[in-house]
């Protein structure tokens, strides 16, 4: 077995683990409440920032920037807490190349990632219009850089911390005004953002709550 | 369907979703970064005229043990192609057709020996030679197996850079020149200057992306006579497309502008193996500089309309 063969293995593995300690606390917490989720549906913009040394004493600047859209299933802990799953993917993404003397492209390069996890989340209250909320992830992140003939791919994952505010439009339907998200890197196989450690990402959307409260 | 089934739907759905998007062929450690091997080499020629390109095969790539006075070989590289399609690019042996090329390199990954070969005949050789601190020492050129065109000699600074390169031609001694470089522009500092004789080469970044020099874009212009006595400049861009330590691209343009005026005439360049190899050598991307001086060949000056420039693109194929 190789070792592409294990880290498949292991990546099927984990996502099997979280998945099913997310569906036992769902349901040991179902017993004691009504049932209220909420979906969303967002867009928004993330930035990475890859310094490079190469190994001819050349300096770069790469920089992984996408236009990404999210989902979201939040299941509503109490009026404030909710605790959910969230996938987010490129709608267009690039890696980009500058040199470290006056910043003009190297390169472009075709790029992609796929980032998803656990998501929890903290209203600040139930304010009629406006609700601000704070929130912490825990998320796995792969991005896959395009070369001719090969490709480059990081694994990594970490924690993530952000702020917002919705706008009630209805009982059911919240806007998404903004909300921003900075992430720290744990853990990187070492090749692509070897030296990165934060990124960031600014989203907007739409919320569909599910509650059986009013 | 109620709430929480619901809930558990959009969850699952969620999950189900995250699969990987990381292939098993893909690079993720700096190990299988290293076993990427260069495969081919995709070279487009663009002029006005046409587009064309070439591909030079690697055909074997294989390891040895050959002891030599220079050093011992342990690689040996062969290559293949069906010669260049446009005149921008051209041999400077005049060979055609389907060629073999080859490369051998010490045990470090320097260079030793290129060569071009038709009909399993010699008809170009590069030998790279270094001292004894595995620095590069000379550069000899043969057209032919045995006819030595250029003995070049490097002569360091005390920076290390390649200060002078004392070039002896037996076959012609009107050649020999003392070639001499100035180095700036910038950090890491690159050749600002190449003098042979009378001719000048002169860096001048007008041509690079914001008008400035940096590691990636390098031009240079020469002056040149042109049609009735006026002299222009004729200048050439070397852009470098750089990947995860590895070299994706070269290109090599012909800005046939200067100063608002349009060069008519385009010029030619000669194949040279530090258009395929630099990266391999310590000092690569100054000896790409300073033999301008053999690959650029220059055509005679006249203002004109506008033209589209022109440009050779070495684009590099790695694979495991």
């Amino acid at each position: 077995m190789n070792v592409f063969d294990l880290n498949t293995i292991m990546d099927y593995k984990r996502t099997a683990i979280t998945i099913g300690l997310l569906l036992c606390f769902i349901s040991a917490t179902a017993q004691f409440r009504l049932p209220s989720f909420d979906i969303a549906v967002k867009a928004g913009f993330l930035s990475m920032s890859d310094d490079r040394h190469t190994s001819n004493g050349n300096h770069y600047n790469f920089t992984y920037e996408s236009i990404t859209w999210q989902a979201e299933a939040n299941l509503h802990l109490g009026q404030r807490l909710a605790i959910g799953w969230f996938y987010n993917k490129k709608l267009y993404g690039n890696y980009h190349g500058d040199s470290d003397n006056d910043g003009t492209a190297a390169s472009d390069r075709d790029a992609s990632h796929l980032m998803y996890g656990i998501n929890l989340r903290l209203s600040g209250g139930r304010a009629p219009k406006f609700r601000p909320y704070v929130q912490v992830k825990y998320y796995w992140l792969e991005t896959v850089v395009q070369y001719p003939g090969y490709r480059v791919a990081a694994d990594m994952n970490g924690v993530a911390a952000g702020v917002g505010v919705m706008l009630r439009v209805s009982n059911k339907l919240y806007i998404n005004l903004i909300e921003g998200e900075l992430s720290m890197i744990t853990k990187n196989e070492k090749v692509l953002f070897a030296d990165s450690n934060l990124f960031a990402q600014l989203r907007a959307g739409l919320t569909y709550n599910f509650s059986k409260r009013k | 369907m109620s709430s929480p089934r619901k809930f558990y739907a959009f969850a699952f759905m969620l999950c189900c979703l995250s699969c990987t998007i990381i292939e098993d062929t893909d690079i993720l450690t700096s190990d299988q970064l290293d076993d990427l091997k260069l495969t081919a080499i995709d070279i487009v020629q663009e002029t006005s005229a046409r587009n064309s390109s070439s591909t030079i095969r690697i055909i074997k790539d294989s390891a040895m043990n050959l002891s030599t006075s220079n050093g011992t070989i342990t690689r040996y590289v062969e290559m293949e192609m069906d010669g260049f399609a446009a005149g921008k690019l051209k041999f400077r042996s005049g060979v055609t057709g389907t060629i073999t090329l080859y490369q051998s390199y010490l045990s470090d990954g320097r260079p030793h020996t290129f060569g071009i070969v038709k009909n399993n005949v010699i008809v170009e050789l590069h030998r790279y030679r270094y001292g004894t601190n595995n620095r590069l020492n000379v550069i000899n050129f043969f057209l032919g197996e045995d006819n030595l065109v250029y003995h070049d000699s490097m002569v360091y600074n005390s920076d290390g850079n390649i200060s002078s390169m004392i070039r002896e031609a037996p076959g012609d001694p009107a050649m020999n020149v003392t070639i001499t470089m100035e180095y700036g522009g910038g950090n890491p500092v690159t050749v600002s200057r190449v003098r042979a004789g009378s001719l000048e080469l002169q860096q001048s970044n007008g041509n690079c992306p914001n008008n400035s020099q940096q590691q990636n874009c390098i031009a240079y212009f020469r002056s040149i006579a042109g049609q009735g006595g006026n002299n222009g400049n004729m200048t050439v861009v070397i852009k470098n497309d750089h990947g995860i330590s590895l070299l994706n691209e070269v290109s090599i343009e012909d800005f046939r502008m200067d100063n608002g005026n349009t060069g008519q005439e385009s010029d030619a360049y000669f194949f040279h193996p530090l258009m395929i190899n630099k990266q391999d050598l310590a000092l690569g991307e100054d000896l790409m500089s300073i033999y301008m001086v053999d690959w650029w060949d220059p055509r005679s000056y006249t203002t004109g309309s506008a033209i589209q420039h022109e440009r050779v693109r070495f684009k590099y194929n790695y694979g495991l």
